[in-house]
């Protein structure tokens, strides 16, 4: 076979090969699927008074919004926490958690949008 | 409620109502099986959209709204999806080569008398999936990922290397070795 007829023998198998691939079957989504999640989303949920929703409206605010408002929500949180320390008689522990929290979602976030916050 | 207050339902399950969550899921649930039926086998996609949707869950307070959510579930789901193949890899008991022998005697005695070109031709979009499936296994799970968003989906460079956190560089570089490597392992066993 020539170079040129191999190429095109090779083409038109990649093709053969993506289209093989884009064409899988999706499976059925099992009956208790959004089930199952929910399940387990009100297990984190109750174990979730780690973080505590204020704190995490705070975090989400502050990914989401413009610079300024990012600083405000920060300050909120900033003020926040110093009551938390205050009253919370667990507060180191909370704290080891918020930041373990920041730093998993390292993932989502880039170290400047954490350095933002 | 409709497509466009996904943000407002992240803002009330972050105030407290988790129940919420169950929204989401039933919107996106879909286009995540769909999304996963193309990076992992069939009967692993159930447990890795479950996945998918608790990380999601877990981070939340880590959406931005500036891109629609479901992009952003859909970036956990191939993170989730990699993390599944790095699971298998490390978890294989059976070396590759012994199976990539026997399914090697197994298409050489159905493809000897004929020409091979003819055959690619002619196969089935199953035997051909699953020829490729035997040749991705042999890739690296990074690996794998790239050529399956690079190649097989044609999603562009940026993307694929924003989907792994990769830099374009590394996608590229990645994109080659592994097409090429690939390439070969499918060739060897037609």
């Amino acid at each position: 076979m020539t170079d040129e007829k191999c190429g095109k023998a090779d083409e038109s198998f990649a093709r053969h090969l993506r289209k093989a691939h884009l064409t899988r079957p999706t499976p059925a989504i099992p009956s208790q699927f959004n089930a199952g999640v929910m399940r387990a989303v009100r297990q984190e949920a109750e174990q979730g008074a780690r973080w505590p929703a204020w704190f995490q409206l705070a975090v989400w605010r502050a990914a989401t919004a413009s610079t300024a408002a990012a600083i405000v929500a920060v300050l909120t949180f900033s003020v926040s926490m110093r009551s938390v320390s205050l009253s919370d008689t667990d507060e180191a522990s909370w704290f080891d958690d918020a930041t373990s929290m920041l730093a998993f979602d390292q993932e989502f976030m880039t170290a400047e949008d954490i350095e933002q916050l | 409620m409709d497509a466009s207050s996904d943000q407002e339902i992240i803002r009330e399950i972050l105030a407290g109502n988790a129940d919420l969550f169950e929204t989401l899921v039933a919107r996106h649930r879909e286009r995540i099986f769909e999304m996963l039926t193309r990076l992992v086998p069939a009967e692993s996609v159930p447990e890795v959209a479950h996945e998918t949707f608790l990380q999601a869950y877990r981070s939340l307070a880590s959406f931005r709204s500036s891109a629609p959510f479901e992009h952003w579930l859909v970036k956990i789901a191939v993170r989730r999806a990699h993390d599944y193949w790095r699971k298998i890899r490390s978890a294989r008991e059976t070396p590759l080569s012994s199976l990539s022998m026997a399914h090697r005697e197994a298409i050489e005695n159905r493809l000897s008398d004929e020409n091979s070109t003819q055959q690619e031709s002619n196969e089935s979009l199953e035997a051909a999936r699953q020829r490729l499936d035997r040749g991705l296994n042999q890739l690296s799970p990074a690996d794998r990922m790239v050529v399956v968003l690079l190649h097989l989906e044609e999603r562009g460079v940026r993307e694929v290397a924003e989907l792994l956190n990769l830099s374009v560089t590394n996608v590229k570089v990645r994109a080659h070795r592994a097409r090429k490597k690939l390439y070969r392992i499918i060739k060897d066993e037609g």
